[in-house]
């Protein structure tokens, strides 16, 4: 069937990067096994590699995202420093600040699951990023022997 | 150009959603102003479950003719569509105002009125729309539904026995049709309604629902598995991250709580649970499409059907 060239607001415009588009299943992986230090370029590289209409966006989410984990961890660096913090509470922030991480790769993978799914409709192919695991494995090793507290929590 | 832009609407009423979007799209790319085109596309893509799209479509739409009451009712459905319902209402009422004797405008609005539970509503508009166009399936499946919801069956099999005289493969009338048989009990009826439906449309979510209701009357345990699945299907991106986030922190928060009193070996139990529910999640809509696909296949229909 022929189609016409008029552009629907939520269809993706592939680029260059088309070629290396993945599904964004494969970034949430990489939060997972990896960390935010992973998975956050990773769904940064996809949105613009699936010409995803909503790529500013996603990226604005991804700058909250990590401005919200910087702020939570200094909202209970301040309120530890007051003494408001029990030791007890500790587990419980670790909670919260995983949940915070995946609260935001969560909505990423769903807005980029759309757009993926555009892709493939319009003929594009979506590869496999397995290595995306073992990478995410190696690295959070490495990054526990050269951060330490704010920043590893934040990145891991 | 009105070849293609009727052969949309032939295609839109026929189910064949793919087809009417690129027929669409061709009528835009030719003429990027036509507003009845970006109003139809915006119906389209809110079939297709493409939301944000169509409510682009039906602002162009209403931008480009601003006293089109086709334009509004686009609009309102969009923004239904968007879960933004009050200003949803106020588009679709206007579309009613605009054009009071479109039975189409009429049911979008009677539509919304049952969604929000405003039974009586519903009926003052599916009344009209009856009289506007008594020979509308469209308006007799909906007609059919209303009366099934206040629990009359016969009434609601009359019309749903009417609406399939006049178009066979009407998904809602059959979906109707599937309703009533189940609620007489003829189970092995409803089933073929639901199948003859759900192969016209495998999205359908008034098909899938009484596929569901099927399933929970065969078996409860299956049946809570497709009411599940078909609820989840059902949420907005927000409610599934909602859905999500609460389980995991349910998990996180019981077992440290677990493991703050000692009972670690309950804290490990829950920990397998949660493992479990990981696995089933991520293989639950797979599964759930493929239960679909076999169930469609599956079911002989009968040779009177």
């Amino acid at each position: 069937m022929r189609r016409g060239s008029y552009h629907i607001a939520d269809e993706p415009r592939p680029g260059a990067l088309a070629q290396y588009a993945i599904d964004p299943m494969w970034a949430a992986l990489a939060l997972m096994f990896g960390g935010v230090w992973l998975a956050w370029p990773v769904f940064a590289l996809n949105a613009f590699a699936l010409g995803s209409a909503t790529r500013r966006r996603d990226l604005a989410l991804l700058a909250a995202g990590l401005a919200c984990m910087v702020a939570f961890l200094a909202t209970v660096e301040f309120l530890a420093g007051l003494g408001w913090m029990p030791e007890a509470t500790y587990p419980y922030l670790r909670i919260a600040l995983t949940a915070l991480k995946l609260t935001f790769a969560f909505v990423l993978q769903i807005s980029q699951s759309r757009a993926a799914e555009l892709h493939r409709y319009f003929g594009g192919r979506l590869r496999v990023a397995w290595p995306l695991i073992p990478l995410g494995f190696a690295g959070q090793m490495g990054l526990f022997k050269v951060l330490t507290g704010y920043w590893l929590a934040v990145l891991s | 150009m009105d070849r293609e832009l009727q052969l949309a609407e032939h295609y839109l009423s026929s189910g064949l959603l793919h087809q009417a979007l690129e027929s669409l799209r061709r009528v835009l790319s030719l003429n990027p102003e036509d507003a009845l085109a970006h109003a139809l596309l915006a119906s389209c893509l809110i079939r297709l479950k493409r939301p944000s799209a169509a409510l682009h479509e039906a602002q162009l739409a209403l931008g480009l003719a601003p006293e089109s009451s086709a334009s509004h009712s686009a609009l309102g459905a969009a923004l239904w569509a968007n879960r933004r319902n009050a200003p949803a209402l106020e588009h679709l009422q206007t579309a009613v105002a605009l054009d009071p004797e479109n039975a189409g405008h009429r049911l979008a609005l009677a539509s919304f009125f049952r969604s929000q539970g405003r039974r009586v509503e519903q009926q003052a508009q599916l009344d009209v729309a009856r009289t506007l166009d008594p020979d509308s399936p469209d308006v007799i499946a909906a007609t059919g539904d209303a009366a099934l919801d206040r629990g009359d069956t016969a009434a609601a099999a009359e019309l749903a026995d009417e609406a399939l005289r006049l178009e066979p493969e009407h998904i809602d009338a059959l979906t109707l049709m599937g309703r009533v048989k189940l609620r007489l009990g003829d189970t092995r009826a409803a089933r073929e309604h639901a199948v003859w439906a759900l192969r016209a449309d495998a999205q359908d979510t008034g098909a899938l629902h009484l596929m569901a209701e099927i399933k929970a009357r065969e078996s409860p345990v299956l049946g809570l598995w497709w009411r599940y699945n078909t609820w989840l299907s059902e949420r907005g991106s927000t409610g599934m991250v909602i859905v999500l986030m609460g389980a995991f922190l349910t998990y996180r928060v019981v077992t440290q709580v677990l493991e703050d009193r000692g009972a670690n070996d309950l804290a490990q139990l829950v920990d397998y649970a949660w493992l479990g529910m990981c696995v089933y999640s991520w293989t639950a809509p797979a599964r759930f499409r493929k239960s679909l696909e076999r169930e469609i296949e599956s079911v002989a229909l009968r040779e009177d059907f």
